[in-house]
């Protein structure tokens, strides 16, 4: 009986857990279209260190990041690293709205995704998710939240990413 | 039968857990949550020309999240 109770409740943890995406598995793929019109797809950056950034302009912390991730996409494109955003804003016009706001603009593709299809493949816990994904396709690392202090540990796992071949 | 009732029990416990109404609101459904006009306070001067006559007079001082002893002399 004790038996038959503990393996239920292992399976209720098990399914809970079930959404929750774990670092050192393979990147779920997805696919988006951007607000230009243009389809992007995370395989193909196969073979590129990518960060993928789970934002919304509703988000404060999101709208703090978005400068950094921009910085760092220009400073280390040359080098393998892509960058792909994922924005979850119900209205476009909020997005282009905030996008317009931005001294520099990001030149790296975002993913207009209002419905949220991607958001639950990653199992995200807060708003921004930064996903680091390796050349192989192996999520590394993974950020909720941003804070200043982050940056510095975001940028030692690009470069430890970029310089792995 | 009495070996029955903690599986009973047990399936009863797991029903109402499951029947509760609480939802969980993903990280990406919080636009509307973010929204303004769900802040209480949004003007603070007006919160405290409110909050100030109110935690004397009922001894609250503190109550509403500041921090104070509640004496009134602060």
């Amino acid at each position: 009986m004790k038996r038959r109770i503990v393996r239920f409740l292992s399976c209720a943890m098990i399914c809970v857990n079930a959404g929750a995406q774990k670092i050192h598995e393979k990147a779920p793929d997805f696919s988006g279209t951007s607000p230009d019109g243009k389809t992007v797809r995370l395989s193909e950056y196969a073979g590129k260190a990518v960060l993928v950034d789970f934002w919304a302009s509703w988000c404060g912390p999101c709208r703090q990041e978005m400068p950094f991730l921009i910085g760092q996409y220009a400073a280390n494109k040359d080098r393998g690293f892509a960058v792909i955003g994922v924005n979850v804003d119900k209205d476009a016009k909020n997005l282009s709205k905030f996008l317009a706001g931005l001294d520099v603009k990001p030149d790296f593709p975002i993913i207009h995704d209002p419905q949220s299809k991607i958001c639950p493949l990653y199992g995200l816990e807060g708003m921004p998710t930064s996903v680091l994904i390796d050349r192989k396709g192996i999520v590394r690392f993974r950020h909720v939240g941003f804070k200043p202090e982050t940056q510095d540990v975001l940028i030692r796992e690009i470069d430890a990413l970029i310089a792995e071949k | 039968m009495a070996r029955r009732l903690p599986v009973f029990l047990l399936f009863c416990i797991l029903l109402l857990s499951l029947a509760s109404g609480c939802a969980r609101v993903q990280p990406w459904q919080r636009e509307d949550l973010s929204d303004p006009i769900m802040i209480f306070d949004e003007n603070p001067i007006e919160k405290g020309i409110r909050e100030h006559p109110l935690d004397y007079r009922e001894g609250s001082s503190g109550g509403t999240g500041s921090q104070s002893g509640g004496c009134g002399c602060g």
